[in-house]
């Protein structure tokens, strides 16, 4: 390009920018982070105060220790085996069910937050489990086993108990034979296809206990003295 | 903006880049101009207390209180500000399960939000706890591509709004997911999700050139990125037209700052979102360089 064509373009590039019809419109932006570096507002404080209290006397109260933080975690994390496990123990418990060959699915996106070391409150399980998620007792056709298999392996891992699953492996802890049928424990919002395990739709019998998750928790922590976190293998991919 | 095409399919181009960065990225006096702020949130969900000390991820971070005080500073210093959320109101805190989404809404009041959209969590009440908590809401919702006339909130949000701050006129509407194996049944009994794209060009252009908004904003609760073959914001901000920013919510995703996308003439549009809980606020300031009804503005990042 020589000289005079760039004086010329110039012109041509000057002359457009003239007759354009846009309009700049500048833009900045910022995040700011929300944190005790800022004063709270008084009047809302206070406004909020009573709903706190009264919420305060029931979620403040202590219910057991924990030893360590539980982390939910893919592929496995020791929140999620908790919520499992004992998920699962109670179900046991209240002869809800009468076999040893029950696997458990929950979601990871479902437990909310973290139960943290120190004295665990009844607000912490609300915390962990704000839905009204039920428990729900599913028969599914054992061939659905594959879709159960590449849901996992496709989101890295979900709250899982009774079978581990390796790369090329599908095993369930129980000593019984697999048959026609998978044995599943559930939630409802599972149960009903949510966050996509589409497979669960297939179910030929799907019993809804009506007892919340998050129920469940609190009477399983509250029988004990301390909480202790483990992380297993039972997903390794 | 369709010079800004011509100029990158021609010979002008070379010359043009010479020539437009230095005429558009440095406004003689920013100070000077027009200022419209906009502030938002997403998936506050229910955290209405700053998070405890010894919380694993967040400590001491978060809180509606501080929030409002951080609110009400940049009120006294500008304006025109406009603040917004982009649903999942509800959900998340025993505050909720107690209060049933009241004390969201009476805080959201008092804080002055303007427009919301309905995240899928905002139906955990079922149609008739939100229509009750929704009560206690002086602001409005806009949910533009649920179509709840076969429900109990027939009328009680709109498919959009406009909002006159100083010289700006800025219209709003609102985005939600497909709620079908995300929301139980008979929490959203029979509200009909419709396709975001199609909805989105109907209202964007509406907006801009029926009601001549200078600035067009989506509320999406969509997500950010593509999850499976899901509807997600990119892709929105990829199929549509005359959206100049899209603040989202629904994957709790922290961007640091507005992500800028190419809608389908092209054009610049600005993809945001920050995080979950009320931990930050999102800010964008816009200066307006010029009015020009029925036009859309290029917006240069400075």
């Amino acid at each position: 390009m020589n000289r005079i064509q760039i004086v010329l373009l110039t012109i041509i590039g000057a002359g457009l920018w003239a007759c354009s019809s846009v309009s700049p419109l500048y833009v900045q932006t910022d995040k700011i982070e929300v944190n005790t570096s800022t004063q709270k507002d008084s009047v809302l404080a206070s406004f909020i105060e009573p709903y706190r209290d009264s919420l305060a006397l029931e979620m403040e109260r202590v219910i057991a220790y924990a030893s360590d933080d539980f982390i939910n975690k893919r592929p496995v994390g020791a929140l999620g085996n908790f919520v499992v496990d004992q998920t699962m123990q109670y179900v046991v418990n209240k002869q809800l069910v009468q076999r040893d060959d029950y696997i458990c699915i929950m979601n990871f996106g479902g437990l909310r937050a973290p139960i943290n070391k120190g004295n665990v409150k009844v607000g912490d399980i609300y915390k962990l489990m704000p839905f009204d998620n039920t428990i729900v007792l599913l028969k599914l056709p054992a061939k659905r086993i594959s879709d159960i298999e590449s849901y996992l392996r496709n989101s890295g891992g979900e709250p899982v108990g009774g079978f581990q699953l390796t790369n090329d492996s599908f095993e369930l802890n129980s000593n019984k034979e697999l048959n026609d049928t998978l044995f599943v424990i559930t939630t409802d919002y599972l149960a009903n296809g949510g966050d996509r395990m589409n497979f669960f739709k297939n179910s030929y019998e799907k019993i809804n206990t009506g007892i919340f998750l998050r129920d469940i928790l609190l009477e399983m922590v509250e029988k004990k003295d301390t909480l202790v976190s483990y992380v297993d293998e039972r997903i390794k991919l | 903006m369709e010079r800004r095409i011509f100029l990158q399919h021609s010979m002008v181009l070379g010359t043009g880049l010479v020539l437009s960065p230095s005429l558009l990225a440095h406004p003689k006096q920013l100070d000077g101009l027009e200022k419209l702020t906009i502030l938002h949130t997403n998936d506050t969900h229910s955290n209405i207390d700053t998070f405890p000390s010894n919380h694993s991820k967040y400590p001491n971070q978060g809180g509606v209180a501080r929030r409002f005080s951080l609110i009400q500073d940049i009120r006294s210093s500008e304006s025109n500000v406009l603040l917004l959320d982009a649903g999942d109101i509800f959900q998340g805190t025993p505050y909720f399960n107690k209060y049933g989404g009241v004390l969201e809404m009476k805080l959201m009041t008092k804080l002055g939000y303007d427009c919301c959209t309905m995240g899928n969590h905002d139906f955990d009440a079922g149609i008739n706890g939100f229509k009750k908590a929704h009560e206690y809401a002086n602001f409005p919702f806009v949910c533009s591509n649920y179509d709840f006339d076969n429900t109990d909130l027939k009328n009680v949000t709109f498919p959009y709004r406009t909002f006159q701050k100083g010289p700006f006129k800025v219209g709003v509407f609102g985005l939600g997911p497909e709620l079908e194996g995300l929301v139980a049944k008979s929490n959203y009994q029979d509200t009909i999700y419709n396709d975001p794209i199609s909805i989105s060009n109907k209202w964007a252009k509406y907006l801009r050139y029926e009601e001549e908004c200078d600035i067009v904003i989506c509320l999406s609760h969509l997500g950010y990125k593509p999850k499976q073959n899901d509807m997600c914001d990119i892709l929105l901000a990829k199929e549509t037209e005359e959206i100049d920013l899209i603040i989202g919510g629904h994957t709790h995703t922290f961007l640091d700052k507005p992500e800028i996308h190419q809608n389908k003439k092209g054009e610049k549009v600005l993809i945001n979102q920050v995080g979950w809980a009320g931990l930050a606020l999102g800010r964008i300031d816009f200066y307006l360089g010029e009015t020009k009804k029925h036009k859309r503005h290029e917006l240069i990042m400075v």
